[in-house]
């Protein structure tokens, strides 16, 4: 392994590559603290020939390597759990092309999110999938994980930005896949490739589509005196025909740590729930749908609608929603932040389920989530190293799972599988369905070098996918 | 070719006819198979599977002329029976349609509950399967992949299989929903869907945009197609049925705005105040629609499907011209649809030569969407790319290890 080691200092430069058992320490996790790998070593490659040789190396020794971004994902994709190379993309952070006439740029993965944004504003433009993380993740994890962010309801997710991918394949060979006139012909390789989550190459180059800034946002609070009825509003706004740039939730606990934290945005703490509804467009288009939305939430119980008066003031609004993470912090020392999805329609019972079941298992839950997207985020604060609570926060996550799939949901909308969720894939997914998945995975990565051990359970199941999770009862099964 | 007799020891007579003689790129097609339920398709599947026959899948039949000529096809497989809306929740505005079901049929439900269905592909009551495995779409609707949330599939082997489901935000599990669109089901049969609907606008309107020269209509129509609400942006000049019904100046643009009433009401006065812009009909759309499908001139004409950055698309567009190919375009979405007579041509080589140079120099592909036989045999219809032929082929052998779905039609001759 040693010698695996130097060859790759020889590619990158030993400067470039970390071994020390203290270097490798911060490589153990990700974004989620509940599964731990350490790596061999971790490379910090500058360049797409790099990686691929960096690959045929690990390849040869059959050694496994692991695609990392900024190691904020959720669901421990980034984590090297059996071990091998992690190939960090953090130096690929140039912006390499910005064409401002057909809209598009081309990134290579390590670039920061919201640095793209940035970069384009002046322009009239930006890059439309916005993670709560997008100070911190990369475009190369966001295309991995399919990330959403608070806009997706009206912007959609990662892979509906995407045209065009340079990627290493798993035996090093490089290809491109796409346009950057998108569209595609042939079998759609690009969009099975988002959400994968580096299980079947490295991307090496984005390229992305731009979208042209809104004339004009409008962006309300509405204070609920409880999470029911901040739900309940969400569907009578989505039934409305009004498609509002975000619909997100966050309940009392959460504008508590909040209010509490740096974050604070000056929410009243005895609220039972906050609506933070963002809409964009025309200006006259926006206005009367301001209207027609306080309206809505007036009806379904809001005590009051806040406007942001200013860009300041919607900035405050924002930072208190995309800030509600980094408040849990106050809570306790671990977070679990749960990512499943229900039809939109059922997010007042099942909300009101979830904190049936924080209760039954005495555990501390916060929901804030893309409530437009029927995306929840239950979160679980709690202590990793008292092993009866952290048995039962397990347990009240599974049942959560449960809960949501039973509805005709599913496991994850933005977060991935990775480690964490892949013994409950068959929660969703029968032997057959997982078994056609793997197929792909057979093209691709025959040899399971590349970031193994996630997505696919490791343990085969008894029990039958519930056919009614997915929407399929209608449709026998064999 | 094989008569339903021959095969009735394979598949259950009651699902099994012999129907006039259709012919795909001279391959003749008899037999035909209809199941009715996706187990009648599974044990179907499964039979021929088993038996080493292969099929080619039908719906409605309105893109059989897209795609390499097929290799070997003992049956066709119509999904035309395979019909129904298994359920349609209007609340959340999904709905669950299996694949032989006409889209007609779907768009008029859901519209009469205030929503809209995203898919507009043109031809003849197009089935849901048969535009979905063939990623249709029209001048409304791109490419139906953002809007298709779930799969129900029965893979070549007779698998029943699902992927994706039915909410609206998913990433549990591999994406296969996007390698099953647009693969001409070549690798597994669609049996079913869940499609996300959009709301219904509440306002629309269309517009004519004359252009007296073609510079001009180049150089406005891009900016005049990105006004907020506009869904259709159609650019034409000299295509012979679309222009017949426009009149005489050198460019048209037709838009169709639609949305916000607010923002439909501004962006009409804009854009009227903008330019040369009158308010018309709306079935000018349907007469777009099926232009897109149907070329002028021979019943083989070569019709072509460009995908090309919109900013590129002046320069594809003239140097088509000068090839002698008619056009009309979706300048916002840089598609463009290129015709001609093919006996025109001196050189088929020559000019398949030019059209893939001028394709990848304007940032984009094409596909061949109908040619002539000769062409057909000559050059592979979607222009593979050579870089990727080792992972097209070796998918197509793991999704379909004997080879028994429309085989020889996709890329790379698969
Ligand atoms: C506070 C907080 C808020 C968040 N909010 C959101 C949110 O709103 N929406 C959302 O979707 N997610 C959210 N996330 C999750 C996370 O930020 C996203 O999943 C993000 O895309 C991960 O990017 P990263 O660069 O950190 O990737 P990493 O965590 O380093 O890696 C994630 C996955 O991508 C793979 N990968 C990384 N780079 C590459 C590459 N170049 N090629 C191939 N595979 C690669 C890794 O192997 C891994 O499987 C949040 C996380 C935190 C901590």
């Amino acid at each position: 392994m040693k010698e695996l080691v130097n060859k790759i200092e020889t590619i990158v430069g030993p400067e470039n590559v970390l071994a020390n058992d203290s270097d490798l320490l911060a490589y153990e996790f990700d974004g989620l603290t509940l599964f731990s790998g350490c790596p061999l070593a971790v490379a910090l490659p500058k360049t797409t020939k790099e990686i691929s040789s960096i690959v045929r190396l690990c390849r040869e020794a059959s050694v496994p390597f692991v695609p990392r971004g900024a190691g904020t994902g959720l669901s421990g994709g980034a984590v090297a759990i059996e071990g091998g190379i992690v190939i960090e993309c953090q130096r690929m952070n140039q912006i390499l092309k910005i064409d401002e006439a057909d809209r598009y740029a081309v990134v290579q993965p390590g670039v920061v999110n919201a640095e793209l944004s940035d970069a384009v504003g002046h322009l009239g433009l930006f890059y439309a999938p916005d993670p709560s993380s997008q100070q911190a993740c990369t475009i190369g994890g966001n295309v991995a994980e399919n990330s959403g962010g608070p806009h997706t309801l009206k912007y959609g997710t990662t892979t509906n930005h995407v045209l065009e991918l340079e990627l290493v394949l798993p035996d090093g060979e490089i290809v491109r896949l796409g346009c950057p006139a998108g569209g595609s012909v042939g079998f759609d390789f690009l969009g099975a490739m988002v959400g994968s989550e580096g299980t079947l190459g490295i991307v090496t180059e984005v390229t992305v589509r731009l979208t042209p800034l809104p004339e004009k946002i409008e962006t309300l609070l509405g204070v609920f005196p409880d999470i029911v009825s901040a739900c309940r509003a969400v569907g009578e706004i989505l039934r409305s025909g009004l498609t509002p740039a975000s619909l997100e939730i966050s309940d009392q606990r959460t504008i508590r740590a909040v209010e509490s934290s740096v974050y604070a945005a000056g929410i009243p703490t005895d609220a039972g729930a906050v609506l933070l509804i963002e809409l964009d467009g025309l200006k006259e288009a926006v206005e009367r749908q301001a209207d027609r939305v306080s309206e809505i939430a007036m009806g379904c119980g809001a005590s009051r609608i806040e406007v942001a008066k200013d860009e300041a003031e919607r900035q405050r609004f924002w930072r208190a929603r995309k800030g509600a993470f980094g408040a849990m912090g106050r809570l306790a020392p671990d977070l679990f932040v749960h990512d499943a999805v229900v039809p939109r329609k059922h997010l007042p019972e099942i909300l009101r389920k979830i904190c049936e079941i924080a209760d039954h298992y005495g555990i501390t839950l916060s929901n804030v989530f893309h409530a437009g997207d029927g995306n929840l985020h239950p979160n679980i604060s709690f202590d990793r190293r008292d092993p009866e609570e952290l048995k039962r926060v397990i347990a009240a996550g599974e049942e959560i799972l449960r809960l949501c799939v039973d509805a005709g949901g599913v496991i994850t909308g933005e977060h991935g599988i990775g480690v964490e969720k892949k013994e409950y894939l068959h929660l969703v997914f029968s032997e057959s369905d997982l078994a056609t998945m793997s197929l792909l995975r057979d093209v691709f990565d025959p040899g399971r070098v590349c970031n193994p051990g996630k997505i696919f359970p490791t343990t085969r199941f008894c029990t039958e996918a519930n056919p009614k999770a997915r929407g399929y009862d209608r449709v026998p099964f064999s | 070719m094989r008569r339903s007799a021959e095969l009735q020891k394979f598949i259950d007579p009651s699902h099994l006819e012999d129907k006039e003689t259709l012919t795909v790129d001279g391959l003749p097609l008899i037999a035909v198979a209809s199941p009715s339920t996706m187990e009648e398709l599974s044990r179907i599947l499964q039979s021929l599977f088993e038996n080493d026959l292969s099929v080619l899948v039908t719906g409605n039949g309105n893109r059989l002329h897209v795609g390499n000529p097929p290799t070997r096809a003992d049956l066709r497989l119509s999904t035309l029976d395979l019909k129904g809306i298994l359920e349609f929740d209007q609340e959340d505005g999904v709905i669950e349609v299996l694949a032989g079901t006409p889209l007609p049929q779907v768009r008029n439900l859901v519209n009469s509950e205030g929503w809209e269905l995203p898919l507009d592909p043109p031809g003849n009551a197009p089935t849901l399967g048969g535009s979905l495995a063939s990623a249709a779409f029209g001048p409304r609707f791109g490419h139906p992949r953002d809007f298709v949330l779930g799969l129900g599939m029965v893979m070549a082997d007779g698998t029943q299989t699902k992927c994706g489901g039915r909410v609206i935000k998913n990433v549990t599990g591999y994406d296969l929903m996007k390698l099953y669109l647009g693969s001409y089901g070549s690798i597994g049969v669609i049996g079913s869907a869940w499609l996300r609907l959009l709301p219904y606008p509440e306002s629309k309107k269309v517009l004519k945009v004359s252009f007296q020269k073609d510079d001009e209509g180049f150089k406005d129509s891009l900016k005049a197609s990105r006004y907020t609400s506009v869904r259709v942006a159609c650019l034409t000049n000299s295509y012979p049925i679309l222009e017949a019904s426009l009149g005489s100046d050198s460019m048209n643009l037709i838009l169709e705005i639609a949305g916000d009433e607010k923002a439909v009401e501004r962006d009409f006065n804009e854009l009227t105040n903008a330019y040369r812009a009158d308010e018309i009909d709306d079935d000018v759309l349907l007469r777009i629609r099926s232009n897109q499908n149907s070329s002028p001139g021979a019943s083989d004409s070569l019709a072509i499907h460009f995908r090309v950055l919109p900013s590129k698309l002046p320069v594809v567009w003239s140097s088509l011209n000068k090839l002698g190919f008619s056009c009309f375009s979706y300048p916002n979405r840089g598609d463009l649809f290129a015709s001609l007579d093919p006996n025109q041509l001196t050189s088929d080589t020559e000019t398949l030569v030019a059209v893939r140079t001028l394709a990848s120099d304007s940032g984009g592909s094409f596909v061949l969407e109908r040619a002539p036989l000769r062409m057909k045999r000559e050059f592979d219809v979607f222009g593979t790319d050579p870089s990727l032929s080792e992972i097209t082929s070796s998918l197509k052998e793991t999704f379909d290890p004997r080879g028994i779905l429309n085989v020889g039609r996709v890329s790379g001759r698969n």
